[in-house]
């Protein structure tokens, strides 16, 4: 009987690993961004390009202004929900969430991302803090937290699927030679960092006699990808239910308490936009939560005064010291965390392995994507001269691709704040709050000093 | 005829190996047992924070889920003695919206 069964477990587990493909949100990023990359690559090899659908809202001065720049654009924005709703509305009915419940809801969403987005191009932005990303999240906040957010509008609120799609369409305006100069820096940087934080957070939690997988899933929650970093280490390790929560709830409110309080700080110290960049790369907790605070500070350049360097350069250096510097490196502390569990600390009545595939299977895959649409856009530029690069490239292949971007942004950090309910966290204690609030400190200052002191010329290097 | 370990989760740094060396695809692993729950949409309404900068859909997760006897989150290829068949052995990550959702569907 085995003999038989054997032969339909194998294809089943096969049929299970495949499966992945089409139900995590790691490759549905890949798939949309990617084939957005390749579309643009296609039409721009035929002389056209993606720009007329690729609209982005331009500065205006006076309510006149923008209502003759919007006015003649309607079949274009239309034409953006329709690209988005088609691509995004698959990727989430592949992930379980029915088409008609989530076209109305990402409608919605996507009205209030134009009105956000109009909203940050106003002249006077800057001058009141109206960017985009904190725009969005502190209006989704507000609504979630005092009104409520309809259900009806919960089935389009899909951070994950929105911010990895948006690292893929990234990697189309970072060269692979970028990445290759960058990345080495980024991993000795945020090794140093991810390994002091963990340390901090996990030797104070046992001293303050926490259990070792809480204190286990506060550190890489801390230390290496925020709420991903937790359930990741959470399940490694076989955490208890609440010690999961309790680490969920500690990172995402101090990750909200970052995205504000990092690009002021930045701000008001008047740092490079590479160095601000490469600051909230070592020391915020999440990857949507980062990128909220990496463009808000982009967004200050050539806006406010004395702040130097490119805007993409701050969501540039965040995403090499977040993305490479520290999300790929999950599988390897959950393998390890995982080996230490079994053979070291208390029994659960759970019998668990440490399994060195773990590596491969919680590795971020949408990474994979990024790294892709950066190989072929470096590719397809390697003809151009530089000159040629700026005049033909850029504007018709990398700008429209960096505009795309940016509206699928909008949608995560509009459905961050519609997504955080404080009042649905679980009380965490006062110990885990220590713990964890240790491991911040170290990881905020040890981050500034290696951002702006040790590594700061390369950092401005690359706003350059 | 051999009893040969599942595939993709045999010898490698195999510890509290006992109970499992002998497992097939179809034994008591957790992800089988009817205490487990895996289902994505039903683990983002479980933990709440986990949609707002994550989500249950991301690699990371693997295949890990909710053990409600234990009240442990562990995952899947885990095992214990309490294990319960569940009815239908279904693939991890397949689920139904609308009987398992309370935020989604």
């Amino acid at each position: 009987m085995n003999e038989i069964a054997q032969p339909s477990a194998r294809r089943r587990a096969a049929a299970s690993r495949w499966s992945g493909l089409l139900r995590k949100d790691d490759w549905w990023a890949i798939w949309i961004g990617l084939g957005l990359v390749i579309a643009a690559i296609l039409l721009f090899a035929e002389g056209s390009s993606i720009k007329w659908i690729a609209i982005a809202p331009q500065k205006w001065a006076s309510g006149s202004g923008l209502a003759a720049q919007l006015a003649p654009q309607g079949a274009r924005y239309a034409a953006l929900f329709l690209l988005w709703s088609i691509s995004l509305g698959i990727g989430a009915a592949a992930l379980g969430i029915r088409l008609s419940r989530f076209l109305p809801a990402f409608l919605a969403l996507f009205v209030a991302a134009v009105a956000i987005y109009v909203l940050g191009m106003w002249d006077q932005a800057a001058r009141y803090n109206l960017e985009p990303p904190l725009v969005a999240l502190a209006l989704g906040l507000l609504l979630s937290n005092t009104s409520g957010v309809p259900r009806w509008l919960e089935p389009a609120l899909r951070v994950e699927l929105y911010i990895k799609t948006g690292i893929v369409l990234l990697g189309a305006g970072l060269p692979l030679t970028l990445i290759a100069w960058a990345g080495p820096v980024a991993i000795v940087q945020a090794a140093i960092v991810s390994i002091a934080t963990f340390g901090t957070i996990y030797a104070v939690g046992v001293k303050l006699g926490l259990d070792r997988r809480l204190a286990a899933t506060l550190g890489t929650g801390g230390a290496v990808c925020g709420v991903s970093g937790a359930i990741a280490i959470g399940g490694a390790v076989g955490a208890k239910k609440e010690q999961v929560s309790i680490a969920i709830s500690l990172v995402v409110v101090w990750a909200i308490v970052m995205i504000f309080a990092l690009p002021l700080v930045a701000r008001a110290l008047h740092l490079p936009t590479g160095v601000a960049g490469a600051w909230i790369g070592t020391s915020e907790f999440a990857d949507a939560a980062g990128l909220a605070a990496a463009q808000t500070y982009g967004g200050y350049a050539g806006n406010v005064a004395g702040i130097a360097g490119s805007s993409d350069a701050a969501v540039n250096a965040f995403t090499l010291m977040k993305v490479i510097g520290r999300d790929v490196w999950i599988g390897v502390w959950a393998f390890v965390l995982s080996l230490v569990a079994t053979t070291r600390w208390e029994r659960t009545g759970i019998d668990s392995r440490a399994d060195a595939g773990e590596i491969w299977r919680r590795f971020p895959k949408f990474v994979l994507g990024f790294l892709a649409a950066s190989a072929v856009v470096t590719l397809v530029s390697k003809g151009y001269t530089y000159a040629e690069y700026k005049k033909d490239v850029l504007p018709s292949l990398v700008a429209p691709l960096q505009s795309l971007r940016t509206w699928v942004f909008t949608f995560a950090f509009l459905s961050i704040g519609l997504t955080t309910k404080v009042r649905e966290f679980v009380s965490v204690g006062a110990r885990p709050l220590y713990a964890f609030s240790a491991g911040v400190a170290i990881n905020v200052v040890l981050g500034f000093v290696l951002s702006t002191q040790v590594f700061s010329d390369f950092w401005s290097r690359l706003g350059q | 005829m051999s009893e040969t370990p599942e595939r993709g989760m045999p010898e490698a740094a195999s510890v509290n190996a006992a109970p499992l060396q002998r497992r097939r695809p179809s034994s008591p692993l957790c992800r089988n047992c009817r205490h487990f729950t895996g289902e994505p949409l039903a683990l983002e309404t479980a933990f709440a924070g986990l949609s707002s900068l994550s989500s249950a859909f991301a690699s990371v997760r693997s295949e890990d889920g909710l053990c409600r006897l234990h009240d442990r989150y562990v995952a899947g290829s885990s095992a214990c003695a309490s294990f319960a068949c569940a009815a239908a052995p279904a693939a991890p990550f397949a689920f139904d919206t609308a009987s398992t959702s309370t935020r989604q569907s």
